[in-house]
């Protein structure tokens, strides 16, 4: 593949959920391998994690949602991808990891009266540009949601990143327990003004058929934000991709078959979204005109 | 005529089944009769009882307000089967069907069946305690319909709104389900419970007076995360006398961390 032409800005987008465990690492990985297959290069980016879980790669470690995209994505992890990690290593105790290597081990409490903010964010800017001078498109992905009103000074991952960007940001609720209307409502009522010019619309995730209901939350959505809803993506079972919160360590990150059975649920999540979003309008807030390549 | 007090969730899951079994025993210790009632439809745990079918949720909820299990507590259910639905009534299997035939078929059935149990609870007990699940802004099956028709319209019940904090967007799922509610429903709202919540209580606050200022309506307060309740879909339920012990853990957790005393004007 050529290279792009020297200088040229890579095209960003941004995927928030308005909490946590909606699918934002799902949606953000079906969207590596989906523009990958395209025919753009592309990277994931979470510029802040909390996991247990993290991803060995040459240069140390990064959370393991990012591991798994730039696996969808066909390239290989760096440090970049995932520059802060915040491990819990002990009762009470984080690992501060900082672009792969421990950078210190402090008290959880101690850690979230810490302020880091000014020093998280260089670190983040120039991870993130990084990136952009070596890939096409970078996918980014928030963590938890980005209306937490007690903690909007601290919250690097969300709003202060996309700023960063110039990220369009697609908001993802998760339809499988209710209140996803109101979720996706509230977090929108609930950002400065500043931050909602940000927001290029709604994504539903595990939609269960129900096509009146998300016809109804679309109108009502449309109506007191002016924003599109970019699709419902279908519940995908079992994925066999290891959970970014979950207990287990990812042991088997390099054996062929685990690779190869990876491979097999990256391109049935591309082919899942493929289908569930409207790709001409995710590619216009991206400001690309389209596929560069019919996906194969 | 006993009074009936309404609790739903800003989701399904945010716990008002728990909350519920928690004002009952709360309201039994202070020497009140009390009742829970199911509005919640389609039921998952279901377990057999002397008086037919009932919910492991409304089960529960009987144990903790001292009293026997009994098909007026929750009169309609639904178990999903294949892509359709069993409909029971008064714990008993009457139909098998879709969603858009329930409608169509049992509509005003249902509606009957609801208000009868209701006012019969309301005629034994000195309160009800409505258990509605989730989003009052969604309509599940009739479920909304026999809140707003009964319990809102002609019982005036008072709704406490139920946000779980455990994944995040708490903030943003209170705000959003106020922003749905009609004037009448949000007038009817007396406040907000914060379920599940294990961080630092001093940066939550900040935050829950932001949003107190925002639906104009008081956070009457912020349980915590119980990992010893009794898992309703375990199947050996936790035993009777772990279960007591979670009851009374509960209704103290109630006393100590929620303001209830609105309720001494339903009472009165």
């Amino acid at each position: 593949m050529e290279a792009p032409p020297a200088g040229k800005q890579s095209a960003v987008i941004m995927i928030q959920g308005t909490a946590s465990h909606v699918g934002k690492s799902m949606i953000a990985t079906a969207l590596c391998r989906l523009f990958a297959r395209h025919g753009y290069r592309t990277a994931p980016f979470k510029s802040w994690n909390m996991s247990v879980n993290s991803y060995t790669t040459d240069g140390g470690e990064i959370g393991v949602g990012q591991g798994q995209q730039a696996e969808a994505a066909g390239i290989k992890a760096t440090v970049a991808m995932n520059p802060l990690l915040i491990k819990p290593s002990a009762p009470g105790q984080v690992q501060v990891i900082v672009r792969g290597q421990v950078h210190k081990t402090i008290d959880s409490g101690a850690y979230r009266k810490e302020k880091l903010h000014d020093f998280y964010l260089q670190i983040i800017e120039e991870s993130l540009a990084e990136l952009r001078r070596e890939y096409e498109i970078i996918v980014i992905e928030g963590a938890g949601s980005p209306a937490e009103i007690n903690l909007r000074e601290q919250d690097v991952a969300n709003m202060k990143t996309a700023h960063l960007a110039g990220a369009p940001v697609l908001l993802v609720g998760d339809l499988s327990r209710g209140g996803a209307l109101a979720a996706a409502l509230g977090t929108y009522l609930l950002l400065p003004p500043e931050d909602r010019a940000l927001l290029g619309g709604f994504i539903f995730n595990k939609f269960d058929g129900d096509s009146k209901k998300l016809e109804t939350f679309t109108q009502i959505l449309s109506k007191k934000t002016k924003l599109p809803v970019l699709g419902a993506v279908p519940y995908v079972k079992n994925l066999g991709l290891a959970e970014e919160d979950g207990a287990t360590d990812r042991t088997s990150q390099h054996s062929e078959t685990a690779k190869s059975e990876s491979n097999r649920q990256y391109n049935r999540l591309a082919d899942v979204v493929e289908v569930a979003l409207n790709l001409p309008l995710l590619y216009d807030l991206m400001g690309l005109a389209g596929p560069r390549k019919e996906s194969n | 005529m006993g009074a009936v007090l309404m609790v739903q969730g800003t989701a399904a899951g945010a716990g008002t089944s728990i909350i519920c079994a928690a004002l009952c025993r709360r309201f039994l210790q202070a020497g009140y009769s009390v009742a829970p009632f199911g509005a919640q439809m389609l039921g998952k745990n279901i377990m057999a009882q002397e008086s037919g079918l009932i919910s492991r949720e409304q089960f529960l909820q009987a144990e903790a307000a001292g009293i026997k299990p009994d098909s007026n507590l929750q009169p309609v259910f639904l178990l999903k089967n294949h892509n359709e639905y069993d409909l029971y009534i008064h714990g008993e299997k009457i139909d098998t069907l879709t969603r858009q035939e329930l409608q169509k078929k049992y509509r005003q059935k249902i509606l009957t069946v609801a208000r009868e149990a209701l006012e019969a609870l309301c005629s034994t007990y000195d309160l009800v305690v409505v258990d509605g699940g989730g989003n009052p802004g969604e309509n599940n099956f009739l479920q909304q319909e026999i809140i707003t028709l009964d319990i809102k319209e002609k019982y005036k019940a008072p709704l406490l709104v139920v946000a779980d904090i455990e994944w995040g967007g708490m903030f943003a799922s209170v705000a959003g389900t106020f922003a749905l509610l009609s004037a009448a429903e949000k007038a009817q709202v007396v406040g907000i419970i914060v379920n599940r919540f294990r961080g630092l209580r001093e940066s939550l606050q900040p935050g829950l007076v932001m949003l107190e200022d925002l639906v104009q309506k008081p956070v009457l307060g912020v349980l915590g995360y119980y990992p010893q309740l009794p898992v309703v879909t375990a199947p050996d339920f936790a035993d009777g006398k772990e279960r007591e012990v979670f009851y009374l853990l509960l209704s103290s957790a109630l006393q100590e961390d929620v303001d209830l005393s609105f309720t001494r004007h339903l009472l009165a």
